[in-house]
């Protein structure tokens, strides 16, 4: 609670101060919303660690192999990086290098979730 | 006085208590000790020991056969939950990375990981689900091998002679089949249609779902109308040949009976006992038989049963979570539990139709 409304005041701050210096100086508002985003990303690495405790233990209760949990959770590492990185590019009215990074990070998902596609054929091609 | 006597000592035998008991000779020659050991381990694991006698208990046996089935049940709920879990935390992990999103192409892979990763845990499941089920249905058919010759043999030698040995025929065709069915084309279809609930979620193709509800429509309607097919045989099996012995033994007493005076309905009555004695064994046949085929489908009844539920429940959950099409795939693995519980019910409700239908011997 405390770090998400922290979060949301320093980004709303960042926002307005962005949006008048966007106009004399565009580099500057890029910058700051660049700051901003990496500000908010290490205030939230100890809510993401919590989140990722509860998981860890769910996983560890299910008795579920890490090698099918991994690629999910580098899929949404993977989604989350490119689309926060997608938006920073079009904030900076870089269309053409938002979509590659989006692009690249659907390649990159797809890849991470390739041991799981190979390790599925081979159990319905072991159970057929 | 030696009239008198002779009097009394009749009057006390008369006055002695009289009980059904099976005669072990007709026992014997019917082959019921073999029957005996021919029951499946898993049924002995389940019901205690089983014989076939006049004092068999069903009621005690359907006891023992509910306390296991309850006690397994409870312990595969426990072991089923952890699949359970683990679907529900790739389904909690996709709906948090989803909020993430507000469209794009990305949330699709992330479903796409959700959806492999919760086909991977889920498939080996229904693999070892599926193995149950082939079993079950293998032990039904070796086990309707011993019970359906022994009961057709009982049924014959209490007048059902045409009907008995339509009804066995009836029974070890239509077992045959469904089993043929089962691991030629049920279950490779129960397969495929894990598979296709996997692509349908994953990718989201109309195309694929409606081939999901395909593959389900002809699995529960080949099951359906074997089962139909097989009562209807059956009734009318049962019917025109259950007429036929009724005729048949009546006319055989009126022969022996009108074709040698006095002595002629002594021995149509002495034939009368041995047949009822033959129905008294019939129904304990029956009995034994059907307490058997219980036991035998208690285990996979309760590991089926306890997984298509744990899946369902998963999907109710997952629902309730912005988890993309994950909850479509849970629901569809519990429907492919559901279909092998069909399955291994079509099988059992079959030999219990066959062994109720000779136990009664009339009609189906």
């Amino acid at each position: 609670m405390e770090i998400a409304v922290k979060a949301a005041l320093l980004a709303s701050v960042a926002a307005v101060g962005a949006l008048l210096i966007k106009k004399s100086n565009p580099e500057m508002a890029l910058l700051m919303a660049f700051a901003v985003v990496v500000c908010v990303f290490s205030a939230s690495l100890r809510l993401f660690g919590t989140i990722a405790d509860a998981i860890d233990a769910a996983e560890k209760m299910s008795g579920m192999s890490p090698a099918v949990f991994a690629p999910v959770i580098k899929c949404v590492g993977i989604g989350v990086t490119a689309k926060i990185c997608g938006d920073l590019c079009r904030d900076a009215s870089q269309s053409g290098i938002a979509s590659a990074v989006e692009l690249i990070g659907s390649a990159a998902a797809v890849y991470a979730a390739l041991p799981l596609v190979s390790a599925l054929m081979s159990m319905i091609g072991g159970m057929i | 006085m030696r009239r008198a006597a002779l009097f009394i000592l009749f009057a006390l035998l008369l006055a002695l208590p009289c009980r059904a008991e099976i005669s072990k000779a007709q026992s014997d020659a019917l082959g019921v000790p073999a029957l005996e050991q021919a029951v499946p381990r898993s049924a002995a694991e389940a019901a205690g020991s089983l014989s076939v006698s006049a004092s068999f208990s069903v009621r005690d046996k359907l006891d023992e056969i509910w306390s296991s089935f309850v006690g397994d049940l409870t312990a595969h709920i426990k072991s089923g939950a952890v699949s359970a879990v683990s679907v529900l935390v790739i389904a909690v992990v996709c709906a948090l990375a989803s909020a993430v999103f507000d469209g794009g192409s990305l949330p699709q892979y992330i479903n796409l990981a959700g959806c492999l990763a919760v086909s991977y845990s889920a498939v080996g499941d229904v693999n070892s689900l599926v193995s149950i089920s082939r079993d079950a249905l293998q032990t039904l058919s070796d086990f309707s091998r011993a019970l359906l010759p022994t009961l057709c043999a009982a049924a014959a030698s209490s007048g059902a002679v045409t009907s008995a040995g339509a009804k066995y025929a009836a029974t070890a065709l239509f077992m045959d089949v469904l089993i043929t069915l089962s691991n030629t084309v049920i279950v490779p279809l129960i397969y495929a249609y894990i598979v296709s609930a996997a692509a349908f979620s994953a990718l989201g193709n109309p195309a694929i779902g409606s081939i999901m509800k395909l593959i389900k429509w002809l699995c529960v309607t080949l099951m359906t109308a074997l089962t139909l097919a097989f009562t209807a045989y059956l009734s009318i099996t049962g019917a025109v040949s259950g007429a036929a012995d009724a005729a048949v033994t009546k006319a055989a007493k009126a022969t022996i009976s009108a074709a040698l005076p006095v002595v002629g309905g002594i021995i149509s009555d002495a034939a009368s006992s041995v047949v009822a004695g033959a129905g008294l064994l019939r129904g304990a046949i029956g009995a034994f038989g059907m307490v058997v085929i219980c036991a035998v489908c208690a285990a996979p009844f309760a590991a089926l049963g306890a997984r298509y539920l744990l899946y369902k429940a998963a999907a109710a959950c997952a629902s309730a979570l912005p988890a993309g099409r994950i909850p479509e795939l849970i629901n569809g693995i519990g429907t492919a539990c559901g279909m092998l519980l069909g399955l291994v019910g079509s099988g059992a409700i079959m030999l219990f139709l066959s062994v109720i239908s000779s136990v009664k011997a009339v009609g189906l």
